[in-house]
């Protein structure tokens, strides 16, 4: 915030281990708001030790995007595409590549994102729900969200980015019929603007895993104080603007396509606006639904250092090794780190 | 006749120079084009100049950090060439010993990167701010301290130093100029060519440092160029318009300054007296 | 005996400034990450852990993998650039040539490139689609595109090409500028003698530029042992770990995971010995002989 340097904005994945790493440098912000007004989801990675620290900012709510255009020469609708496992996604994206010559998704393998917002459908970690105890090798969403990233690449409908411009190229550019990811990725759909019509969201395929639902969440933030003087004014600040002002977040949706995640404001027009871009689909309206099914995990303290070691083992993994061999190394690598 | 070893030469170094400036060139383009275009990779130049130019003019704020920038690039400069020459000089010329082993421990210094003494450094000038806050955290002078002289340089200088010819020093005495004056009047007039790379090489350093402003500067007033553009990049939907726009206003200082001070390298007869 | 004594403390007047700048701002520093090094724990609370941290790396296969990455890319990148920077700079440096100004501009240019631009652009013309891929495609140099970003070998072939384009002109102008202070004198009287362009190149400029190329090798070497921006932005240290180097893994250490610095700062160490062993190779190898 502009003038504001006691107010940071950290992303989720990364609070936890603030918090722990810095216990003193940020400010108890529990006397300002009620955290319950927020998504459920948000909780655990703003609140350390009874304290809770963040001010829920965005959400990264995941849906699929799909280029209609695609499917209809396939044969497909969108409707076949609602609500299924991620073996049916790679099933109908063969068939897809086989009858349009199109990818049906674009990857990052040194930067696997999608693993996270896959395992996060099943409401399960890499870490146990202590946030510090590795659970890679027994975790049975791990091990499919494993399967499956690999499996997109070796059948071949997968194509391959390297970076956040090549990301966004391969759907800018047509290459590919569909982008699972954050709800923050549609500013970026909609710049190819000769796309117009052509896309959809449905939810994000769901892990074949038992309890697993078709929610699930990419990113987003949350804004904290630093215990330092002119905290209570910055704590005020945030308590009059992003715990009670309404039109502040249906600003935010109409300026920045940002969505908040604070539910009293989530009912306002301009959540629910039709956008013709994606055929009149209120899209807001279906992400913030879909938001208040995601499955609240503890992100812990460790997702990038986890992130690293399974990026390598995958490596191994897609050269020859067992997936059981992989995971088990990546579980031993991963207590190693963690029990520093 | 065809002179064939000039020919030779004239291809090796274009074909250089083009693999060289080929990313440059992509970047004059891209500045020209919409986002989305350079995210297709485009490269025919587009007519998006001027919106590119003015959405980053009016959005943030380019003359402050281009101030501070140059700023810190000039004063660190400067510096960085009077401290590291008479060190380079007084190592070489006065050699003894003693100053052999510090000159050794110097070179100690290069050793660890930089990664790992951000947080001990910052710390210290949490220290400083305590007892002059004009110089501690999240000012320009801050920036600038760590690199008024390095070992890197002093040792550039040392190593030039040995190819200076020494007589001259004892030309100078003859004629009864002091030692300082002997350094200022003798030496630095015949090391230009020295000089001349050494300030274009720190000029560069100071003008794309990176990771300390990003750890010692806090205030946006008090941001540098390359902060600017790593803003631009973050969030959700960059504009890479307004990026490769940011990235070649920060790229022209660095190639203007070296553009005139390489016309040293050419005036050989300043680096030495022959014969 | 008094006039040399004099002169002993004049110089020491000459580097004190040096002397007391890079203690302040290197050497104090440098002490407090050898004892945060010994330290362990998380942020800010740590605690006294002996060597635990540099028992921890003999067994951290990052670690490991990230030092033997180093260590390839230090081994060839190195040589290569350096032989390829003199080369240059000895073309440019005559003086019937013309266009001189442009060439050495053009050749310097990468070093000053945005950290931005540079993974952007190399990232897309060694994609596997990208221009590198068509054009040795179309020269039928290769049967089927390279993944440069996705293979291990090629990824540090990448790395390697990469820091070369980007470090060549630096150090070039290292030796352009040495090479002006080389008697001309010299080169007239081996050409006399009948001796040809290589002879002279081996024979002379090397030997006269000594110092300046042992500079270079030793500021090389550092440079490379600490190397961080390609592979930070360019493989993002991918595939796997492939093109992780120590650097990399420090800034990952204390920055991108749950920050241990007391750990950064021991891999740090690492550095730290592994280039004061090379440079003392350096200096025996080349002879700084008084």
């Amino acid at each position: 915030m502009h003038g504001m340097p006691n107010i940071v904005l950290i992303e989720d994945y990364r609070a936890q281990s603030f918090l722990q790493a810095y216990p003193d440098a940020f400010y108890d912000l529990s006397d300002y708001f009620d955290i319950d007004d927020f998504a459920d989801y948000k909780k655990a990675p703003t609140s350390f030790e009874g304290g809770q620290y963040g001010v829920p900012f965005d959400t990264g709510v995941t849906g699929l995007y799909l280029r209609t255009d695609y499917l209809e020469e396939a044969g497909y609708t969108p409707e076949d595409l609602t609500n299924i496992t991620w073996d049916e996604f790679l099933e109908i994206g063969k068939d897809i590549k086989e009858k349009t010559g199109k990818y049906m998704i674009s990857i990052n393998p040194n930067d696997p994102d999608d693993l996270r917002h896959m395992i996060q459908t099943a409401g399960v970690w890499f870490t146990e729900e202590d946030g510090r105890t590795a659970d890679i090798s027994d975790n049975e969403a791990v091990k499919e969200a494993v399967r499956i990233y690999n499996a997109l690449q070796e059948e071949g409908i997968a194509h391959i980015n390297t970076d956040w411009s090549s990301r966004v190229s391969a759907f800018n550019s047509g290459a590919v019929v569909s982008v699972a990811v954050g709800n923050w990725m549609t500013p970026n759909i909609k710049a190819e603007e000769s796309q117009a019509e052509k896309w959809t969201v449905v939810p994000i395929p769901r892990l074949p895993v038992e309890g697993a639902v078709n929610a699930s969440n990419l990113g987003g933030s949350s804004f904290y104080v630093l215990n330092i003087p002119g905290k209570e004014k910055a704590a005020e600040f945030l308590a009059s603007t992003f715990v009670s002002n309404k039109e502040l977040y249906q600003d935010l949706v109409t300026e920045i396509g940002a969505i908040g995640t604070y539910l009293p404001a989530l009912d306002g027009e301009a959540f629910q606006i039709r956008d013709d871009f994606f055929g009149g689909q209120k899209i807001i309206a279906d992400f913030i639904t879909w938001m208040e099914e995601i499955p609240s995990v503890n992100y812990g303290m460790h997702t990038y250092a986890v992130m690293d070691i399974l990026i390598g083992e995958i490596q191994k993994y897609k050269s020859g090794k067992s997936l059981e061999e992989a995971l088990e190394d990546a579980q031993k690598q991963a207590e190693g780190r963690l029990s520093n | 006749m065809i002179n064939w070893k000039s020919i030779f030469t004239y291809v090796i170094l274009s074909v250089a120079a083009f693999v060289s400036l080929f990313p440059f060139i992509w970047m004059l383009i891209s500045m020209t084009n919409k986002s989305v275009d350079i995210t297709r990779g485009s490269l025919m130049p587009g007519s998006n100049l001027f919106e590119n130019l003015s959405n980053l003019f009016a959005n943030y704020n380019v003359g402050s950090a281009l101030f501070n920038s140059f700023f810190i690039a000039i004063i660190a400069t400067v510096l960085c060439l009077i401290v590291s020459a008479l060190a380079g000089y007084g190592f070489e010329v006065y050699q003894s010993k003693g100053k052999d082993i510090v000159f050794t421990i110097l070179l100690l210094s290069m050793m660890i990167p930089f990664a790992a003494l951000m947080i001990p450094l910052f710390r210290f000038f949490g220290n400083i701010s305590q007892v002059f806050p004009a110089i501690g955290v999240d000012t320009l002078y801050a920036v600038i301290l760590p690199y008024v002289t390095t070992a890197f340089f002093v040792f550039f200088f040392r190593q030039n130093t040995k190819m200076f010819t020494k007589d001259l020093i004892e030309a100078g005495r003859i004629d009864g100029l002091s030692e300082l004056g002997i350094f200022f009047r003798i030496y630095m007039p015949s090391m230009k060519n020295t000089l001349a790379a050494a300030g274009i090489i720190s000029f560069m350093n100071n003008w794309n440092n990176y990771l300390w402003p990003l750890v010692i500067i806090q205030s946006p007033e008090n941001q540098t160029i390359p902060l600017l553009i790593s803003n631009l990049g973050s969030g959700y939907t960059p504009d890479y318009g307004v990026i490769y726009t940011a990235i070649v206003i920060g790229t022209i200082p660095t190639a203007l300054v070296f553009f005139f001070l390489q016309r040293f390298f050419v005036e050989g007869m300043t680096g030495s007296v022959k014969g | 005996m008094k006039l040399v004594r004099s002169k002993d403390l004049l110089g020491w007047f000459f580097i004190l400034i040096a002397v007391i700048f890079i203690t302040l701002f290197y050497f104090y520093p440098m002490l407090q990450a050898l004892i945060l090094s010994f330290q362990s724990g998380m942020g800010v609370n740590l605690e006294f852990a002996g060597l635990d941290n540099y028992r921890r790396l003999l067994n951290d296969p990052v670690a490991l993998t990230a030092i033997r990455n180093t260590f390839i890319y230090l081994i060839i990148q190195v040589p290569v650039m350096i032989l390829l920077a003199l080369f240059f700079s000895v073309l440019l440096n005559n003086p019937d040539l013309k266009f001189k100004g442009f060439f050495r501009t053009a050749i310097f240019l990468p070093a000053v490139i945005s950290l931005v631009a540079y993974s952007v652009i190399f990232k897309y013309l060694f994609s596997t689609d990208g221009i590198v891929n068509k054009f040795l495609l179309n020269l039928s140099l290769i049967s089927e595109p390279i993944e440069w970003l996705m293979d291990p070998f090629w990824a540090k072939v990448l790395i390697i090409i990469a820091i070369t384009w980007r470090w060549t002109g630096y150090n070039m102008i290292f030796y352009l500028a040495a090479l002006q202070n080389v008697d001309k004198s010299v080169y007239e009287a081996a050409r006399v003698d009948g001796a040809n362009s290589f002879q002279q190149f081996f024979y002379i400029t090397i030997p006269m530029l000594k110092p300046i190329i042992l500079f270079t090798a030793i500021t090389s070497t550092i440079g490379t042992l600490q190397l961080f921006d390609e592979p930070m932005n360019i493989t993002r240290g991918g595939p796997g770990n492939e093109t992780l180097t120590i650097s990399q893994y420090i800034y990952n250490l204390s920055f991108e995971y749950t920050p241990d610095f007391g750990y950064a700062a021991a891999v740090s160490f690492v550095i730290v010995i592994l280039t004061v062993i090379f440079s003392i190779i350096q200096f025996r190898l080349r002879g700084d002989k008084k």
